[in-house]
């Protein structure tokens, strides 16, 4: 009789949440699906369910590995774990020595559920120079939320637990139905959509859902804070505004009316190339169809001015009174575990600490806590780096930063790279030492992302190839080995502490699978109660919500919200425009893919095989490329290939192509990394004046046919 | 089944729950999804996710010489593969292109020239798939025999559904007995204004696809400008 | 390859590929040899001529028997295929094919050992029916196949019977030639009429084809001018119409011409059923699942 069991575990195929049932039968996995007795309701994407072909794959990296021959030659030997993690410590301890406790950049990619360690670890070995992609991504919204909010979180109320859905979403630069755990889960999101009255969405391109939406804004990439002001300055002076919210609850208002004046309908229509009667519309609706929401995508934090961008469409938020009321948009508050962002944060950023954070002189939001990538990126090509051994975990820097050519130069000039992965792809190609990482179905650990409502148990399934260990594993043997007081005796035991406020054991907590507070359990309108400030307010220096943001004038920046032309475009940079005119986008996640994961999934590279640019059929007319041809695409910095999708769904005088792009079956070490992907052509020299983020979304560029074919 | 293109977010993910439930191998893809992206005066993103219709008057069914190609008593037409010589009379006979002839390469192992997953030894245990004859959707006919034999409803309960329309994030499948008019599938055809593809071959399929508005989705919005693709006519 | 990945199957004009492609060239034999052998075999008793109705048996029970056992997925079971002919043209087409072996094999011993009884002229009568079916059966399985227009004809089984019959006469022809038990003149009239008669045919199928929906229409250009257009005008106009035609008006004018060039005309005749077969297989389109506007 063979033996079978049903484990639960969570999915982290993407940024993660999806409660899971796998079928293990005698030790091998039969069967994988969605657990309906989790938040999301047994559903799973296509990614999580290729997780089966995942695990067993012949490539996956399953012993530590030393390099032997010159970096990125590919010659590699294979070595123990103590041998690797000993070397590993030993180079961090002596940098540290030598040139001080910042000359260690610890970095991962987006969030996988890693980040707790990432930081902790960093910290703890009394360094802040941490390198994510936060600042492209996610971290953005989050501070400046964090100006209003205090604690930083606001998602939009796609539950309907305080009895009410939105009435008027807008999906702004966001393909939250494929990008899941992105702000909160596609089902979720999917779900309010039959509750909703309108759908507004902005985007220069099509999607299922904005053919079907009440209003689509079809907005010039990187013109968004033009829009946003215009909306505000319809609502202010058709007096539309929430007039309870705005007198009792808000700073600053009277300022914000006037900054606005400049950004009409007219005005905003010529910038970003709508028509001023969509955009007046736009602001009607959102401010009279209440409560409403507004789903943010990072395709606002990939632009150079994304800080103000993100200032404006919270302003927006403000003024009709869309935070913390049912249906709106919701900080939430965390189940009993806590957050386990606490794991990270208890061990504090010390002066001297935020002293070496490279960049924290210029970007004074963006790298408080973090590094500035950029930057580091500019200190190494330089020669006076503070970055002298980087030790890298999941994220692949050198596809995912701009100005590829610059990086690849750039990591050359490291004293040390190490890399954790479950594949020997471009970053790891180019390390020291490589780690073999264990995949989600393969470790103990706890979930929670960004909407930070519950915390679920990943369980172990099966055990991983060869040698590989758990992330966490990782971290903790290496923290132990230079900083034991901050470290566990083992993974159990520091789960074990990670869930001390919940007053659960691991094992407990693992049995449980998931610990959340929904429904009744949330509380709204938090500013109306003692929540964050004793009498009500809200957790800022004013005690309410600013639209005029003393933070933001203390370290110097403009208080109040304004447009600012991309760093290159048709109108900042008319004599490149001349040469390259079309706007280049790059971003548009693909359902099956996550960053630059999963090519080597054969199921989910069945779906596209190759990555695919969209351009508008007049476009392609124009520049002589029919669809399914290669097209070259080309920037002052460089030129990629991607495989033409004729689209009358884009603008066109704009062209999209899929970011994060490489080919893992091709030769390394750079694995067909410069033949398609869009950072080959982004630059990094023009960056957000808050955040350091580079312009990724709002480029220019111009296109035509790769003759050869392939 | 209803299939409701106002959501559908062409995410693949019914695509993969099939070929997981099934053990499909690399070459063979049961349900498929048809993007559309027209351009009349307003362009129209959408993606039909497709599979065997379950047709009430079966082309397949009609032509196939050995029987191996039936009808059970609940509509489902279904091969035995036991039966089957692979003639692919009923492939070129679908005129909705459902059918697949499992060939030599396209039984493809998910890492040729590799070692074969575990996942895949166990798929030849489970769900031995026959080089040499023809599949399709079965409309998880297994997990349907599975869960009535429980007790369990098909459409309501999960252990007698299929596979793809429990792991749809946008629920955009809802799978149900057609006959009761009470169930939803019979009420989103009724009130949304269901529609088969191709009615004009006189299949009668027993998938029907609706379309809407977001933000009066559950009413029929006679205003979407979506591709009535598909219907009859030219 | 143009086309850029699964998903956008069948918003276009889709060929079917089964029955045309990579193996599938069996099926194109045994269909047109069904056409070539059931037509022969009709010829032969015209003519009585027992060469004939040999070359037909063979032709049928070895040539397509053998066509279409190679092409199946699982050969073995063959035997179930016989077993729905209720509502299978498959079926039904097998037992033509098993009958006329059997009832053909029955005639043409009685038509050596004894002929002239009553037992040769049953079989003669019934094996004619199995050939006239064999050659007839191919067009009835094309013309239900709701999805392609392009088969959507009541002309298809006609067409094909009587390009079989005539490929027949051009075997007569041939066997004439090489001293067999058949008249060379009254071949070669019969085959001039069923020229300009198929040639009339063909017209009309492909008008008709041109009027049937888009699909039809894009079947019937990629004949005229696509990847198919050299087989079309090579193969089933100017070897399978031109040619002959011009063969015939010459030997009709001079009254009697070179053996060669009889039988050149006669291979081409074959070409062309050959070319008309693929052609037909290989344009079928299906009515895109789901359409794009343009
Ligand atoms: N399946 C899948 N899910 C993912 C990911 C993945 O790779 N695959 N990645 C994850 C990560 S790390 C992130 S950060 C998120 C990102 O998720 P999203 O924020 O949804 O990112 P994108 O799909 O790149 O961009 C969203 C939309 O922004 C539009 N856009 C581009 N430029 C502009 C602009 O200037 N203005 C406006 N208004 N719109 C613009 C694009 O056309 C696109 O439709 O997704 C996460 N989830
Ligand atoms: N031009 C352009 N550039 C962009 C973007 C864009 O839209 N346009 N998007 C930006 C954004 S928002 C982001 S978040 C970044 C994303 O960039 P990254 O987050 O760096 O994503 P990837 O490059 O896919 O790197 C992920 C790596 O982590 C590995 N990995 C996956 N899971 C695990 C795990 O559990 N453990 C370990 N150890 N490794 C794992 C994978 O194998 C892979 O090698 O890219 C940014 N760059
Ligand atoms: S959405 Fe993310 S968590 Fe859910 S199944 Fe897909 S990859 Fe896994
Ligand atoms: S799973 Fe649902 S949303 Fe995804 S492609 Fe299939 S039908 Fe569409
Ligand atoms: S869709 Fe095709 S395979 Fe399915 S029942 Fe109808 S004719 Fe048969
Ligand atoms: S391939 Fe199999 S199922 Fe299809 S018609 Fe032939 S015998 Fe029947
Ligand atoms: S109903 Fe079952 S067999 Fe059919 S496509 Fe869905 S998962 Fe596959
Ligand atoms: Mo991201």
């Amino acid at each position: 009789m063979p033996e079978q069991k049903i484990v639960k575990t969570t999915c982290k195929g993407c940024h993660g949440g999806c409660g899971v049932l796998v079928t293990v039968v005698d030790g091998t996995i039969t069967h994988i699906e969605g657990n309906p007795d989790t938040p999301t309701k047994g559903t799973m994407c296509s990614k999580g369910l290729s997780s089966i072909q995942h695990i067993n794959h012949p490539d996956r990296l399953k012993y530590p590995l030393k390099r032997t021959g010159k970096r990125g030659e590919g010659k590699w030997q294979r070595i123990s774990w103590d041998e690797a993690l000993d070397t590993i410590a030993a180079r961090m301890k002596e940098s540290q020595e030598k040139y001080g406790k910042s000359s260690v950049a610890v970095s991962q990619g987006t969030g996988r559920g890693y980040n707790e360690y990432t930081h902790r670890f960093a910290r703890s070995i009394g360094t802040a120079n941490i390198i994510t992609p936060g600042y492209v991504c996610h971290s953005p919204r989050l501070g400046l939320y964090g100006l209003v909010t205090g604690y930083g979180r606001l998602y939009c109320d796609y539950h309907g637990w305080g009895g009410e859905f939105p009435k008027t979403q807008i999906s702004w630069a966001k393909q939250l139905e494929i990008s899941s755990a992105d702000s909160e889960m596609a089902v979720w999101f999917l779900n309010s959509l039959r509750h909703v009255k309108n759908l507004i969405v902005i985007d220069p391109r099509e999607t299922t859902l904005s053919s079907r939406a009440t209003l689509w804004l079809q907005i010039r990439p990187g013109t968004d804070a033009a829009l946003a002001l215009a909306m505000i300055n319809v609502i202010i002076n058709e007096g539309l505004w929430d007039r309870d919210f705005v007198a009792n609850w808000t700073y600053g208002f009277d300022r914000l009316k006037e900054r606005v004046q400049e950004y009409t309908p007219e005005r905003a229509a010529e910038i970003t190339w709508l028509k001023a009667e969509d955009i007046i519309k736009a602001a009607r609706l959102f401010a009279i169809d209440t409560p409403g929401c507004i789903q943010f995508g990072s395709s606002l934090e990939r632009q150079a001015n994304c800080g103000q961008t993100l200032r404006a469409v919270i302003c927006l938020l403000g003024v009709t009174g869309n935070i913390e009321r049912p249906g709106s948009m919701m900080s939430w508050i965390p189940p009993a575990s806590g957050l386990r962002e606490e794991f990270f944060t208890e061990i504090p950023i010390t002066d001297e600490m935020r002293k070496g954070i490279v960049g924290s002189e210029t970007y004074r939001m963006g790298a408080a806590r973090t590094a500035h990538s950029d930057t580091v990126i500019k200190q190494l090509l330089e020669g006076n780096s503070v970055v002298k051994v980087w030790f890298s975990v999941g994220g692949q820097q050198i596809i995912h930063l701009a100005n590829t050519k610059e990086v690849m130069r750039a990591l050359m000039n490291l004293e040390s790279l190490f890399h954790v992965d479950q594949f020997m792809g471009p970053m790891a190609e180019h390390a020291d030492i490589v780690l073999p990482a264990a995949h989600f179905l393969e470790i103990d650990d706890i979930y929670d992302m960004h909407p930070r409502f519950m915390v679920e148990a990943i369980n172990k399934v099966v055990d991983p190839p060869g040698e590989a260990w758990p992330d966490n594993k990782i971290f903790n043997e290496l923290g132990k080995r230079l900083v034991p007081q901050y470290w566990f005796d083992n993974v159990e035991i520091m789960l074990d502490y990670q869930l001390k406020k919940s007053g659960l054991t691991w094992k407990e907590f693992s049995a449980k699978g998931v610990l959340a507070r929904m429904g009744k359990e949330q509380t709204y309108y938090k500013y109306k109660t003692d929540y964050w400030r004793k009498g009500g307010g809200f957790p800022t220096p004013t005690g309410k919500f600013e639209f005029f943001s003393t933070v933001l004038e203390n370290l110097g920046y403009d208080a109040l919200p304004y447009f600012q032309e991309p760093g290159e475009s048709p109108v900042s940079t008319p004599e490149l425009a001349k040469e390259y005119p079309l706007v280049l986008s790059t971003g548009y996640r693909q359902p099956f893919y996550f960053l630059s994961q999963y090519r080597n999934i054969p199921w989910l590279r069945s779906f596209q095989k190759d990555p695919v640019v969209q351009i508008h059929p007049e476009t392609g007319k124009k520049y002589g490329i029919e669809d399914g041809d290669w097209a070259w695409i080309e920037t002052p910095r460089g030129r990629i290939k991607q495989k033409t999708r004729l689209f009358p769904g884009i603008h066109p005088g704009v062209v999209m192509a899929t970011a994060n792009c490489f080919y893992p079956e091709e030769p390394g070490p750079l694995h067909g990394m410069l033949k398609s992907n869009p950072n080959v052509l982004t630059s990094n020299d023009h960056c957000d004046p808050m955040y350091g983020s580079p312009d990724l979304t709002a480029l220019l560029c111009k296109v035509y046919k790769a003759e050869d074919g392939k | 089944m209803v299939v409701d293109l106002t959501v559908c977010s062409r995410c693949y993910a019914c695509v993969a729950a099939c070929r997981v439930e099934h053990f499909l191998p690399m070459g063979m893809s049961w349900p498929k999804l048809v993007a559309l992206e027209t351009n009349d005066d307003h362009p129209i993103v959408s993606t039909y996710s497709v599979r065997c219709n379950q047709c009430q008057d079966a082309p397949c069914v009609e032509v196939c010489p050995t029987g191996a190609t039936r009808q059970r008593p609940d509509g489902i037409i279904v091969i035995d593969q036991d039966k089957c010589v692979g003639c692919r009379y009923c492939v070129v006979a679908c005129p909705y292109q459902n059918r697949t002839f499992l060939s030599k390469d396209k039984d493809r192992g998910f890492f040729p020239g590799k070692i074969h997953t575990d996942f895949e030894k166990a798929g030849k245990e489970l769900y031995p798939h026959q080089v040499g004859t023809t599949e399709k959707c079965n409309f998880c006919a297994e997990r349907i025999d599975a869960g009535l034999a429980k007790g369990l409803k098909p459409g309501i309960d999960r252990e007698a559904t299929p596979a793809c329309v429990n792991t749809c994030p946008a629920r955009a499948l809802t799978f149900g007995d057609l006959d009761d008019p009470d169930s939803e599938v019979s009420r989103l055809i009724r009130e949304r204004k269901g529609f088969q593809l191709h009615p004009e071959y006189g299949t009668d399929p027993s998938i029907y696809f609706i379309d809407g508005k977001i933000g009066c989705s559950d009413k029929p919005a006679d205003d979407i400008k979506a591709e009535k693709a598909g219907v009859a006519g030219k | 390859m143009k086309t850029m990945q699964a998903h956008e199957w069948m918003i276009n004009y889709t060929r079917q590929t089964e029955w045309i492609d990579r193996r599938g060239i069996f099926l194109w034999i045994a269909f047109y040899t069904g056409g070539l052998g059931g037509g022969l075999y009709l010829v032969s008793l015209f003519f009585n001529s027992l060469w004939g109705m040999f070359l037909s048996w063979l032709i049928i029970a070895v040539i397509k028997g053998g066509a279409h056992f190679i092409y199946l997925g699982r050969p073995l079971r063959f035997w179930r295929m016989v077993t729905r002919p209720g509502s299978s043209w498959l079926s039904r087409g097998i037992i033509f094919v098993l009958s006329f072996v059997v009832l053909a094999g029955a005639q043409m011993a009685f038509t050596y050992w004894m002929p002239g009884t009553a037992g040769e002229i049953i079989f003669k009568v019934l094996a004619g029916i199995a050939a006239l079916a064999v050659s007839v059966y191919t067009g009835f399985i094309l013309n239900t196949v709701k999805g392609v227009p392009f088969w959507n004809s009541s002309l298809l089984p006609l067409l094909f019977v009587s390009y079989g019959v005539m490929s027949g006469f051009g075997l007569a022809i041939v066997i004439a030639l090489s001293g067999g038990d058949v008249n060379l003149a009254t071949s070669e009239t019969w085959s001039r009429w069923l020229l300009i008669f198929n040639t009339l045919l063909v017209v009309i199928y492909l008008l008709a084809a041109a009027n049937r929906e888009a699909t039809g229409k894009q079947s019937v250009m990629e004949q005229m001018r696509g990847h198919l257009a050299p087989v079309f005008w090579a193969g089933i106009v100017a070897l399978g119409i031109v040619v002959p035609a011009v063969l015939a008006v010459f030997s009709y004018i001079v009254g009697e011409i070179a053996t060669a060039l009889l039988v050149t005309g006669v291979a081409c005749e074959i070409i062309g059923g050959l070319s008309l077969r693929y052609c037909i297989l290989k344009a079928g389109a299906y009515k895109p699942l789901v359409a794009r506007t343009s």
